[in-house]
Parts: C-alpha cells; structure tokens; sequence
C-alpha cells in the first residue's frame, strides 16, 4: 500500500515538472511524457519510501508551504541586504564563529529543512548536525549570542512551526 | 511593466556585484562562502524574476516564461546544501578559521570524532 502511493507520487510529482518545462498540451508531448516519466519513477521511487517528502503533494499542506516560501522570501532579502551592508563597508565589521545550538525536531526531512533555511538567512551557514545530542553548529558571520536556546531562536525561530507542520 | 523588470535586474546585478566583492574580501573560507551563498542566491533569483516578469509583457509566457522560476526554485534548493557540504569539508579537512574569529563550539566535537572519520 505505502509502496503504490509512494510510486503514484512520485509519478505525479515528476510529470508537474515533465509538463511545467515542455509547457505544452499537445498529445505527443503528453504521452511521450507520461512513459519518460513512468520509466524514471520506476527506477527511482524507492529512494522515496523512508521519507516523507511526498506531505508537499498534501492540498492540506499548500497554505503552509505558501506562507513559508513569503517567510523565506522576506527573511533572505533582509539576510542579503545586511550581508552586502557589511561585505561594502570599508571596516568590514564581522566577528565570525562557530556556535551550538539546541535542535529537537521529529524527522531528517524537517532538519533539512531547517538546515537549508538556516543558510539562506542572515549571516549563518549550517556545518554540522548532531541528531543524537540534538545540536546543529552554525558559522554565525556576527555572533551576538553563545547561548544554545537563545541563538536557536535567533537563527531558526521563523522556520520551526513551518518545519513542525510540514515534516511531523 | 519593463521597467520593474529593469529595476530587478539591478537589484540582481548589485547583489551579484556584492558577493564578488566579499569573495575578495572576506579573511577566511567560510566567510567567503556567507556571501557568495547569500548574496549570489539572491542575486539571481531577481534576476530571474525580472526575465519572467519581463517574458510575461512580450506575450512569450506560453514558451519560455516559467523557465527561469523553476530555475530559482531549484537554485534555492541546491545553493544552501553546497554551501554546507563545502563548509563541512573545509572544516573537517583542517582549514584554519580566522585568527579574530569569536568562538569555536564545534572544535571539541572535531577532536572528539576524529578516528571516527
């Protein structure tokens, strides 16, 4: 069961993209879409099984994804804008370091979601993840707290409820 | 309608310009890839964004218009995870970080996991 939905999702997913590149209805393109399609999801739809990626195909789940993608949008222009700020200015004011920070989140799928927002945004780029002990390590450009609970909310607070939501 | 197009073009290319001009200047590996992630990330979404926009005027949305958005979505997908993937390897791989750097968490976990690896 959990094998046939995952390989129609996949399937579906896969001809979104085949048909959003060709952008086109006409039937040979469709048809010759459908089998490309078919041949690629039956090669890889097992690198699927364990995750749960497919929640995007979820109508339940496009409010959310769409907020998140406004969140994102917002915080990585205030990211950039700072960054060339400091990048600009002649006495290029950075105190860069290595931080930990707490993070307790239910699935891979949600920590790399949270790894990739973390690096889109202001000054923080993720280096390693401990899923045992529960700490990410993030290279801060202008460290402004040591402290694991302060600087996970600091660093990731925008994207955690999205994560939650999405990846539970 | 061109013009907002133009006006995200520049926003593309001084963003671009910006994480050029960190490459050179920042002092140590990692903080050369904050801006070339960010800045660069950014940059070429709005330079895609004004291409789309700008396609959608011509009429040309039926060929060539959605290209370049599928094309940021997937660069916001695959820049951060570069980003980090380089960022470990540098670090795991012995890269000195910068002498006024603030703090170092992650060196006693290094130490601790080196025969791991």
């Amino acid at each position: 069961m959990k094998k046939t939905e995952t390989f129609f999702g996949v399937w579906i997913l896969s001809m979104i993209f085949w048909m959003l590149f060709t952008w086109s209805v006409d039937i040979q393109e469709i048809i010759f879409g459908i089998i490309l399609t078919f041949v690629v999801t039956l090669f890889t739809y097992d690198l699927w099984l364990d995750t749960k990626l497919l929640n995007v195909l979820n109508p339940l789940n496009w409010p959310t994804l769409f907020v998140y993608f406004l969140v994102l949008l917002r915080e990585i222009v205030k990211a950039n804008v700072d960054l060339a700020l400091r990048t600009l200015n002649p006495k290029l004011p950075i105190y860069p370091g290595i931080v930990e920070i707490d993070a307790d989140f239910p699935s891979d799928e949600a920590y790399t979601l949270i790894a990739n927002s973390i690096t889109l945004t202001p000054g923080t780029i993720t280096m390693e993840i401990d899923e045992k002990n529960k700490k990410m390590y993030i290279h801060w450009i202008h460290v402004e707290t040591e402290d694991p609970k302060e600087g996970a909310e600091a660093i990731y607070g925008f994207a955690e409820p999205f994560a939650r939501r999405l990846f539970s | 309608m061109d013009y907002v197009a133009y006006v995200l073009y520049g926003i593309g290319i001084f963003f671009n310009f910006a994480g050029v001009v960190g490459i050179f200047r920042m002092p140590d590996p990692y903080c050369k890839l904050q801006t070339s992630t960010k800045n660069v990330t950014l940059g070429c979404i709005s330079i895609m964004c004004g291409l789309f926009i700008r396609e959608i005027n011509l009429g040309l949305i039926a060929s060539f218009g959605v290209k370049p958005l599928l094309l940021a979505l997937f660069m916001l997908i695959t820049n951060p995870t570069a980003s980090h993937v380089l960022a470990q390897a540098c670090y795991y791989a012995g890269v000195p970080m910068w002498s006024k750097s603030v703090t170092d968490h992650l060196k006693g976990k290094k130490e601790a996991g080196s025969d791991e690896r």
